[in-house]
């Protein structure tokens, strides 16, 4: 008996601290059990809830039927053009501004909508809404790199312009000379 | 062929800041700390009894801001338990989650055995508020007998033999967030692990020599020589292993001369060649490396021993925090596509600043010094602890 007396008092601190550490480990265990949301883990490493309702907001995205609704030219150049998969947005920026201007222009006659801005050269603008007849545009997807699909149409620029006997070659519209950007028959 | 960078849309904004430098940099030297204890606890390194309790302490305060800079990184700080509440099998950071906490309750557990005599002595001796701060240090067990030193001392050993393979998983496994990054050929390899934790290893040892240096002399004492000697025996060791296997992987990558080569050349030699060729390299590796030779000889002077260990400790500091620089920032230079270059955005006064980073790696240096106002860190060789048990 006094053996097991004298082994409390020598470890009483070690059982301490291990009530303590198990303590500290209940009570992160229970504050999982109310972190973790509903319907968490049923289809994988998030909330299933959460699809349904990001499914339900309002798409912030400007579609392309919302810019044919005005250019509705545009769509007739595109038709048969493999252009037609680009979205208007990826060369001509979002356009938040210029569709609400344009939605209220349609409603009062006096006010006018402003023409889109010429780009900056920098995907990553600000602008709302840009005409992109830059190069850059169209060498973003264009320019050949290792990898490209065998059907992608790919370019060497210096080649290219070389072949086709450009006469500005280090113009920013170079390539407009020749090609129209929404139809892509040359 | 091409006249303009081409780098893609998700290459263009570095998304790791310095912030992700710092991080793999505290935590090298939490785990470096750790094995100099280590050292003492389980291989008997009486030498470095000196520094033994230095060594746990220092690890404990920089393991405990080992994760600040990544939650100063997140933009919704607040979510991190997320990780470990909900963790994804499949994620790499949850599983850094757990392996931190088993490691920082191991820490924790030694740190407090290691130093409860004299935390049961400060309560038993104080009196009124200090008295009652140091009883609940003691978790209310404010009685020692010789038989619980013996347990204590015993399960030092234990949980300094855990902390080994902890410590190494901990760092390794920070290596292994890099190295899993099969698009980054900058990063992808499996030797990223093993780098890291030898580097870490070598930045922790020199962490210790340098403020062992400092504190002794700023407490008017002069630094055991055994101590930083075999200190910097062991620095130079790790820092030739830390040398050799970064200096081998390019030397792999460049003698394969795969797809990614070019765009790694360039890399290395524009863009990265000064923090890579002349901090990594030349001043933070080989000079240390001769400056390390003087620790192999008696026949030097020891003010000579001490200052070059000194100088090659501090220089190693800079060539670590240089070595996750490249590997950090230089993964990100590049855009995946090889083909262009971004730059690395970096600012004074921003929340991931370099101000913010400044302070980020002087918090651990304030608690050590709290740590040194509240348990004795720097008495020599106390009674009690290892010598006792053994």
């Amino acid at each position: 008996m006094n053996r097991i007396v004298a082994l409390w008092r020598d470890t009483r601190h070690l059982w301490v601290l291990l009530i303590l550490v198990v303590g500290i480990g209940a009570v992160a265990l229970m504050a999982r059990a109310r972190m973790v949301p509903e319907s968490y883990g049923e289809t994988g490493p998030y909330r299933a809830r959460a699809r349904d309702e990001i499914a339900a907001k309002p798409s912030v995205l400007i579609a392309d039927a919302t810019c044919l609704e005005c250019h509705a030219d545009v769509g007739e150049e595109r038709a048969e053009s493999l252009h037609k998969a680009v979205r208007c947005f990826h060369c001509h920026g979002v356009g938040h501004e210029h569709v609400a201007l344009a939605r209220k222009a349609a409603e009062n006659p006096d006010l006018s909508v402003p023409p889109a801005a010429e780009w900056d050269g920098n995907f990553r603008t600000d602008i709302d809404l840009y005409v992109t007849e830059d190069r850059a545009t169209c060498l973003a997807c264009h320019q050949a790199v290792v990898g490209m699909p065998e059907d992608f149409k790919k370019i060497n620029v210096a080649e290219h312009l070389e072949n086709m006997g450009a006469s500005e070659t280090e113009s920013r519209e170079t390539c407009f000379e020749c090609h129209a950007g929404h139809d892509t028959a040359p | 062929m091409s006249e303009i960078p081409f780098v893609f849309p998700n290459d263009v904004h570095p998304p790791w800041s310095i912030m992700i430098v710092l991080y793999p940099y505290i935590t090298g030297l939490v785990a470096g700390a750790f094995v100099v204890s280590a050292l003492y606890h389980v291989f008997h390194r009486e030498a470095l009894k000196p520094v033994a309790r230095l060594a746990l302490v220092t690890s404990l305060c920089f393991c405990a801001f080992a994760t600040l800079p990544l939650l100063l990184h997140l933009h919704r700080p607040e979510r991190c338990f997320n990780v470990l509440v909900t963790p994804s099998v499949t994620s790499a950071i949850a599983g850094f989650g757990f392996i931190y906490s088993a490691y920082m309750l191991v820490l924790v557990v030694e740190v407090w055995l290691v130093f409860r005599p004299a935390i049961v002595e400060q309560a038993n001796s104080l009196t009124g508020a200090k008295a009652l701060f140091y009883r609940v240090l003691a978790l209310g067990v404010t009685d020692i007998t010789d038989r619980s030193r013996a347990i204590d001392s015993r399960l030092i050993r234990v949980l300094a033999i855990m902390g080994i393979p902890i410590a190494c998983v901990l760092h390794g496994y920070v290596g292994f967030l890099f190295g899993a990054v099969k698009a980054n050929p900058w990063w992808s390899t499996a030797l990223m692990p093993v780098i890291f934790l030898i580097s870490a290893i070598v930045s922790g040892i020199a962490a210790l020599i340098l403020l062992y240096q400092f504190i002794s002399w700023r407490r008017g004492e002069t630094a055991d020589r055994e101590c930083v000697g075999a200190l910097a025996r062991y620095l130079w060791m790790f820092l030739v292993l830390a040398a050799s296997l970064e200096g081998l992987e390019l030397l792999q990558m460049a003698y394969e001369a795969g797809g990614e080569w070019p765009i790694l050349r360039a890399l290395l030699t524009e863009h990265l060649a000064v923090s890579y060729g002349l901090v990594q390299v030349l001043i933070g590796s080989l000079v240390p490396l001769l400056l390390l030779l003087t620790s192999f000889t008696r026949r030097l002077p020891a003010r000579l021993v001490m200052f070059s260990s000194g100088l090659a400790s501090l220089l190693i500091l800079v060539q670590v925090f240089a070595m996750r620089w490249n590997v950090v920032v230089g993964g990100q230079l590049f855009s995946k596509s090889f083909r262009g270059f971004v730059e690395f955005p970096l600012h004074w006064m921003s929340r991931e600043g370099l101000l913010a980073a400044a302070v980020i790696l002087t918090l651990p240096l304030a608690a050590l010094w709290v740590a040194g106002k509240i348990l004795p860190i720097w008495q020599p060789a106390e009674a009690g602890t290892l010598a006792d048990a053994r």
